[in-house]
């Protein structure tokens, strides 16, 4: 416990009037050199690092104010490795996911590096960008009812993403489709079928079949689980495990549900106010979770056989108007009047777990 | 699943059957697939607008063809029959003022109305659907100024617009078709990019661009065919519309001129016959006949645009069954 919080990335005036003062532009996070002399960001990654995320900034600018969905998260994950963001909604883990293969509305700026195999994704322009969706980095998305085009076939699906990365001729793009099916446990005999002779399950792994059709080395998995019924669940979860040893895939698993985190993660990080306020292995952050608001989110799963629910009280941060120190100290039992002053270092418990809290 | 009656009856509710009608759905190329759609779709309601649709076109397109065969005399030649004769053996459906035979002038009217509105047509869709697209997905500052310009465009009434621009080009066929094109070019400039702007916000759209899509692609492949479904039926309206515009140019002296067989000129000049009853008590068929044709061939078009749009959209035609 230190005396004396170090304020890491925002260097901010300790009392004035905040909202105000806020600059519409983005500030650079000057204090992070500070940060990185501590160590790695995000320790535990060894070799084999698929992609790096280091200091990444995400603000979306409307025309009244400017949402920070991203503050300085820095993360990395290596070759066949489950790393899952959880965190409730509204706390930027869509965003991160979307900063990854810029799919974000024209008017956002970020800042920080995300590097993969060597190349900073935010340097590129938009055609290799575009060559890089879909190959080497893949995205499935929460609503799989309405992902697919329903005047195409799902053979045209196929067709159209491999075409899209490189002349192929149909006979063999048709073959790939097949073997991607094949994969995902869908029956190639259903190519030519439509996306609303399709269950939700069958969609989903239709999604996940096009995101793998040219074995990208990074997926991105936002809410990938959420909108389908417990059983399928837990057949795509079975799926993802499988197809990560099959191909080394890295996965970002992005979630709220704790229950799919502690299925299939290798490690965590949990967001909250657009912070990474907790990483670890999923052992670490689940049996000796070291932030409060890890502490409060693993008590408000449902036990079966438990009478009483817990929660935390009130809500997430508006990011639009973040409070100045640590996002959580509003809702926090245990805020203390350094919490309020500027969003604490982090602390490392081990070599690959890290929380970022006062206490 | 509708049962009996249809041309898919094997493909019962009960237990699985191996082979039957099914087998068309699957298997075989594109066209053979589409086929066998449209053949399994024949009996249902849609399916019967189609048929009495294409029946209609069909007919007006063979006489088009054969207009020279069925005609039996010249449609320009003067003084084939007397005047304004009444409806008799010789002329089937008599002749006008000037002595021309009305059947053979409404078999060739045929020609020059689905020539002119089927020119029109193409020319406007050509311009205004890849705008409209273009427009709706990419935004900013070139749709916006593409919607300024075809709002004023599409702020000036038909006729005179068609009058400017026939006055402009000077008259033939050709520049008819222009005049009349050019009114109906913001029509589906507006309906393309209204359809463009709601299915680009389609989560499918953004899959698409997260598999790698390119611009161009998103449009031709993902938001073009979801946007087409729209354009069968402006087309339809749109081509009966034309006919009117039309009609009203030649009746005005531009465009299509007098000796040519067209049915809006026949009733533009029959209708002032009308109303002296004294002179000239039974001229009917003049204009009754002209705009016979021209009613029959907008229906057919209509029945047509609307049983193709209900069969060309996959979601709509599974939620009939």
């Amino acid at each position: 416990m230190r005396p004396e919080p170090i304020t890491t990335s925002e260097p901010r005036t300790i009392r004035g009037p905040v909202a105000t003062s806020e600059p519409r532009t983005m500030r650079e996070p000057a204090a992070t050199s500070e940060a990185r002399a501590e160590g790695p960001a995000d320790a535990g990654a060894g070799g084999d690092v698929v992609v790096s995320i280091r200091n990444l900034w995400t603000c979306y600018h409307t025309k009244r104010r400017t949402v920070k969905a991203c503050q300085d998260v820095s993360l990395d994950l290596r070759r066949g490795e489950v790393y899952s963001l959880v965190g409730e909604s509204a706390c930027g883990k869509s965003t991160l996911g979307a900063t990854i293969m810029n799919l974000l509305p024209d008017k956002t700026e970020v800042k920080g590096e995300i590097i993969f195999r060597g190349r900073n994704l935010l340097e590129l322009d938009r055609e290799e960008l575009r060559q890089l969706r879909g190959k080497d980095i893949a995205l499935i998305f929460q609503d799989p009812m309405t992902r697919l085009d329903p005047l195409m076939s799902i053979e045209d699906h196929f067709v159209e993403t491999l075409r899209s990365h490189g002349e192929i001729e149909r006979e063999e793009a048709r073959r790939r489709a097949a073997l991607a099916l094949d994969a995902v446990g869908v029956p190639p005999s259903r190519l030519r079928d439509y996306p609303h002779q399709f269950s939700g399950g069958m969609r989903q792994r239709i999604m996940i079949a096009l995101a793998l059709v040219f074995e990208p080395s990074l997926l991105i998995a936002d809410e990938a689980t959420t909108s389908l019924d417990v059983v399928v669940q837990a057949q795509i979860l079975r799926l993802l495990r499988q197809l990560r040893n099959r191909y080394g895939l890295a996965i970002l698993n992005i979630t709220h549900d704790l229950g799919v985190v502690a299925e299939i993660s290798d490690r965590v990080a949990v967001m909250y106010g657009g912070r990474v306020v907790e990483q670890g292995t999923a052992e670490e952050v689940f049996h000796q979770p070291a932030h409060p608001y890890t502490r409060g989110l693993l008590s408000s799963v449902i036990h079966m056989g438990s009478k009483s629910l817990s929660w935390i009280d009130g809500m997430p941060p508006d990011l639009g108007d973040p409070p100045p120190g640590c996002p959580y100290a509003p809702r926090c039992d245990r805020r203390r009047p350094e919490c309020e002053r500027g969003f604490p270092a982090a602390k490392w418990l081990s070599s690959t777990h890290r929380y970022c809290c006062v206490d | 699943m509708r049962t009996g009656g249809t041309a898919e009856g094997s493909r019962g509710c009960g237990p699985a059957t191996a082979g039957g009608a099914a087998g068309a759905l699957v298997g075989g190329s594109r066209l053979q697939r589409t086929w066998a759609i449209l053949r399994s779709e024949l009996f249902t309601p849609s399916g019967v607008r189609i048929i009495i649709g294409v029946v209609i076109v069909v007919f007006y397109l063979f006489v088009a063809v054969f207009a020279p065969v069925l005609a039996p005399y010249d449609p320009q030649k003067l003084g084939v029959g007397g005047r304004l004769e009444t409806p008799s053996p010789a002329h089937p459906f008599g002749t006008t003022y000037l002595g021309y035979d009305l059947l053979s002038r409404t078999i060739y009217g045929t020609r020059t109305a689905l020539e002119i509105v089927l020119l029109a047509s193409v020319i406007a869709m050509a311009v205004g659907v890849p705008l409209g697209l273009v427009s709706g997905y990419l935004g900013g500052w070139p749709d916006r100024v593409l919607v300024l310009i075809m709002d004023s465009v599409y702020s000036f009434p038909d006729l005179i617009l068609a009058i400017v621009i026939a006055a402009v080009l000077g008259s033939g066929m050709f520049n008819a078709a222009v005049a009349v094109s050019v009114v109906y070019v913001p029509q589906y400039f507006r309906v393309t990019r209204n359809h463009t702007l709601s299915v680009r916000e389609e989560p499918f759209v953004e899959a698409a661009r997260a598999l790698g899509a390119s611009k161009f692609d998103i449009i031709r492949r993902y938001i073009f065919p979801n946007v087409s479904q729209s354009i069968p039926v402006i087309l339809t309206v749109n081509s009966a519309d034309a006919i009117l515009t039309l009609a009203g140019l030649s009746f005005l002296g531009f465009g299509i001129t007098p000796p040519k067989p067209f049915w809006g000129l026949d009733v533009s000049e029959a209708w002032r016959y009308l109303t002296m009853t004294k002179e000239y008590p039974q001229v009917w068929w003049w204009t009754a006949i002209p705009g016979l044709a021209i009613v029959i061939l907008i229906i057919g078009f209509t029945l047509l645009g609307e049983g193709l749009n209900d069969i060309l959209n996959p979601q709509l035609r599974e939620s009939q069954r």
